[in-house]
């Protein structure tokens, strides 16, 4: 079947004030229709970056794709004018993130913001806007969504916000949903009510959604697959559950064990050694030896490149688990 | 927002009073005795004791404040001593040119202003950047009475379009007004810059791209909106400024406002009329910030439902 | 901060640089530029009146025959005199009062910022024009007048460093490790606010000469024949068809010197901390 969203070779760089920093290096994927594909590495990998380079939302300067196609609809989204690129977001694509907090306008209604992307891409009047927002909110599970509608976004609660921002997002039934940590910043409780709410959606409009995530915990709640990010580059590509029960990478094997356990008898919280290397420091062999319990003096001086088949694929030269 | 107008209103009451006080204790300050500095008769003077009492200077000085402010509220700022008419009828004649002045350079400096601001942010970096905040800092750093000037020597005396005169017509109100918004116009352009500049990174203008929002919708509603809220501090604060920097231009261009009122009760030493043009303003100032405010809750939905 | 890494900050500057020099060469100008004149600034020559630009009179003479360069170099040592004077002596207090308010806290801080309060109640010049109604015009009453127009947004500013200073960590370990109040506030409160003093004094000159300028332009300050540069303004405007440079000159010095000042905090902002973005000139006016 043919992917909905293809990003082949995709290379993002900022300005630094010491040269240019590249954030995401060379890195593709593959989302297929009502797939959730899970993004996770630590901050700073570059899967914040990935997912506003598909929407070309790279604050720009100082940041720039530099090369790679992001191929949907059989167009290259790197290539389209600023106009269709407008059609897209909100439309197509949409996206939430992490902060309800800020990430609402302040001086403007819930409803407005929720109408906003139906009276843009859908030519909706007003009062039709209004009428769908309401419905919108309903369908998100906010409470009294005809008073909601007309609050402003300081008078709701994070995890109210959060499902306003869903709301905005699904507004157009978008075939691709771009959630940046949308449970980062929100209590424990509320996590879990967005996630099944999010999965709840996701099996009724049969969309895809992109989660970006360095929770591994949301990973094995939504994710169908998963693509492991270190250093701006993908280390592991693998289907949700194979990878949780044995993972390929060292990396991976890493995040998977810092989950915190409680079957166990003592809780023990692992952490993976060391911190990410300089994102500018150019390394030649591979960029995780550094932190690597297993690193031959090979790993150092010879960089492995992700290998595999479509389901499965790793950037190790002495990968784990494998017959 | 009735609750919130009400608190604002309330806390500006003791400034109010602290600020009568002050105006009253001016000329207590005066180094000397105010009698015989202000009525030129010394102590051994008949007519002393009744100069002083007219003056309102007899008694514990407590007294002489609860007088002071009773006969405020029945309109009495007592009478010059230079016209020897009434303070509160002298400053009655004189309060509208000021006020056409100053809210004439408020308006004024706001549409500029807020244009060059608007302009400098979304050409951020770029040449009319730099060359709209040369201009603002150029703005800044004239005083006005220069300006006004040379507004004076190109118009009025080399191109003699406008007169140099008075406040009498439209025509007349140009150089005035232009001279005076000028003063304001660097602070406003900067202040709108800055704000937006600080606006259009924040998280929610990410969120309204990703809606796919035209750019420029962007940034006039999403971001202006917001960008405004620090700006109308700064109105607020410029009129003040304004108010009394119309003192400059009323002198430049012969208009017998309020702050030319003033100046000439300095020179004349004719202290119930510096007491009431000094309270007078400072109230007017109060008193607009105080509006200002309240314009917040109209702008920010955070200050009308909290 | 070195001083050494502060000079090479301010030095990438290309503006705040030129203005620098700028203030430098009329700073020099103020000090020795008045025993090289030709004449004296109150030199009258009726005869020689409105005489035009020549090399004995590089400037032309005003109504009276009196040297402009001369009554101009002269004003410079008037303005910048009032100005230093005025706000060094302004800011002092301002920085005081804001050091007690800010650390002390309480009835003190309350007292403090209900007088920052009612200064900052009178808008721009009138503060200025109701010190001088008081005190009566000249040369000390003018500085004192700009003085007082320097201390509630100085006093203001550093009651802010200090109340967030206070409350972070290394000023709370040293009252933990038993230092005493007076050392705490000036080995490390002042310290740590003195980048932002500094560049507020940088610019409170430049608005203090505006503000000394115009009182001395409404006959309330510095008084003629002292050749202070808003004075000159004054007398200039009379005769300005006839004489133009009588006025050109005494303004643009002003604004030069006012422009000059802005440039160089802003540039000394940068240099010392770039946290300071928005502090700017003529917002405290």
């Amino acid at each position: 079947m043919k992917p909905i969203l293809k990003v082949e070779n995709l290379t993002t760089s900022f300005q630094g004030e010491e040269g240019r920093v590249t954030a995401v290096r060379n890195l593709s994927f593959e989302l297929h229709k009502g797939e959730t594909l899970a993004v996770v590495g630590e901050s700073g990998c570059g899967k914040s970056v990935t997912a506003l380079s598909i929407l070309n939302l790279i604050p720009n300067p100082p940041g720039k794709i530099d090369n790679g196609c992001i191929w949907f609809e059989d167009r290259d989204l790197t290539r389209l004018r600023k106009r269709d690129m407008r059609k897209v977001r909100g439309n197509q694509i949409a996206m939430i993130f992490q902060e309800p907090m800020t990430s609402l306008n302040p001086v403007f209604t819930v409803g407005r913001q929720v109408m906003d992307s139906l009276i843009i891409h859908q030519n909706m009047t007003k009062k039709k806007a209004h009428a769908a927002a309401v419905s919108l909110l309903t369908s998100v599970g906010i409470p009294e969504p005809e008073l909601t509608v007309d609050r402003y976004p300081h008078q709701l609660s994070g995890g109210m916000r959060q499902r306003a921002m869903i709301a905005m997002a699904l507004a157009c039934r978008p075939d691709i949903l771009i959630a940046d940590e949308p449970t980062t910043a929100l209590d424990v409780t509320i996590q879990a009510q967005i996630l099944n709410l999010l999965r709840n959606l996701h099996d009724e409009m049969n969309m895809s959604i992109l989660l970006i995530t360095h929770d591994m915990g949301v990973v094995a709640q939504l994710a169908d697959h998963v693509l492991v990010m270190y250093a701006g580059e993908a280390v592991e590509y693998r289907k949700s559950k194979e990878l949780f029960k044995s993972p390929h990478h060292p990396y991976t094997e890493g995040l998977l064990k810092s989950i915190p356990s409680l079957t166990e008898d003592h809780l023990v919280l692992y952490n993976i050694p060391g911190s990410v290397p300089p994102i500018h420091a150019e390394i030649e062999g591979c960029r995780f030896a550094d932190r690597c319990s297993y690193a031959q003096p090979y790993c150092r001086e010879h960089k492995p490149e992700l290998e595999g088949d479509r389901e499965s694929k790793v950037r190790c030269h002495f990968a784990l688990n494998v017959t | 927002m009735l609750k919130y107008a009400l608190k604002r209103i309330l806390q500006t009451i003791p400034m109010l009073i602290v600020l009568s006080m002050v105006v009253f204790g001016m000329v207590r300050l005066i180094p000397g005795d105010p009698v015989k500095i202000m009525m030129g008769i010394d102590v051994a003077s008949d007519s002393y004791e009744i100069e002083k009492e007219r003056l309102g200077l007899n008694g514990t000085i407590v007294e002489q404040y609860v007088r002071w402010v009773e006969r405020l509220f029945d309109g009495d700022m007592g009478t010059s001593i230079f016209t020897k008419k009434p303070v509160l009828q002298e400053i009655g004649n004189r309060f509208k040119p000021t006020l056409i002045l100053a809210v004439g350079g408020t308006v004024l400096s706001s549409i500029i202003g807020i244009m060059f601001g608007l302009l400098a942010a979304i050409r951020h970096n770029r040449f009319t950047d730099h060359f709209l905040m040369v201009t603002s800092l150029i703005f800044v750093s004239t005083p006005s009475f220069f300006s006004a000037l040379i507004l004076i020597l190109i118009f009025s005396l080399q191109l003699r379009w406008l007169p140099s005169i008075g406040l009498g017509s439209w025509k007349a109100a140009i150089l005035p007004i232009v001279t005076l918004g000028l003063t304001a116009v660097g602070s406003l352009t900067r202040t709108t810059r800055s704000s937006m500049l600080d606006v259009v990174h924040q998280d929610y203008i990410r969120t309204a791209r990703a809606r796919g929002v035209p750019e420029r919708t962007i940034v006039f509603r999403d971001a202006f909106r917001n960008a405004l809220i620090p700006v109308l501090t700064s109105i607020g604060l410029r009129f003040g400024s304004l108010l009394a920097g119309a003192t400059l231009v009323e002198t430049v261009f012969s208009i017998s406002g309020l702050g030319r009122f003033l100046v000439d009760g300095v020179g004349n030493r004719d202290y119930p009329v510096v007491q009431g043009t000094v309270l007078v303003m400072a109230i007017s100032f109060v008193l607009v910030n105080l509006i200002v405010d309240l314009l917040y809750s109209a702008v920010d939905p955070r200050i009308k439902y909290s | 901060m070195t001083f050494q890494a502060v000079w090479k900050r301010f030095k990438r500057r290309k503006t705040s640089l030129i203005a620098l020099f700028i203030l430098l060469f009329i700073f020099a100008v103020a000090l020795v530029g008045p025993f090289f004149t030709k004449y004296e600034p109150t030199e009258m020559a009726l005869k020689n009146k409105y005489a035009p630009v020549s090399l004995d009179n590089p400037l032309g003479t005003d109504q009276l025959g009196r040297d402009t360069l001369t009554r101009l170099i002269y004003g410079s040592r008037v303005s910048l005199s009032i100005a230093f004077a005025g706000v060094l002596s302004g800011c002092f207090v301002g920085v005081l009062l804001g050091v007690l308010a800010g650390y002390f806290g309480s009835w003190v801080d309350s007292l403090i910022s209900r007088l920052i309060d009612v200064l900052l109640a009178f808008p721009g010049l009138l503060l200025a024009i109701a010190i001088v109604a008081i005190l009566g015009n000249g040369v000390l009453n003018t500085m004192i007048a700009v003085a007082i127009f320097c201390v509630p947004s100085m006093a203001r500013i550093v009651r802010g460093i200090v109340i967030s200073l206070k409350n972070q960590e290394f000023v709370q370990a040293c009252q933990v490790m038993g230092a005493s109040t007076g050392r705490i506030l000036f080995r490390h409160v002042l310290t740590n606010a003195m980048s932002m003093i500094i560049v507020t004094v940088t610019l409170d000159l430049g608005s203090s000469i505006l503000t000394a300028s115009a009182l001395s332009f409404l006959g309330l300050g510095v008084m003629p024949p002292n050749p202070e540069w808003g004075a000159m303004l004054n007398a200039g405007k009379e005769v300005m068809r006839s004489y133009p440079l009588g006025v050109l000159a005494p303004g643009l010095a002003i604004t030069i010197v006012v422009i000059s000042f802005s440039l160089v905090g802003d540039g000394l902002r940068d240099a010392l901390d770039p946290r300071l973005k928005n502090l700017k000139i003529g917002e405290s006016q």
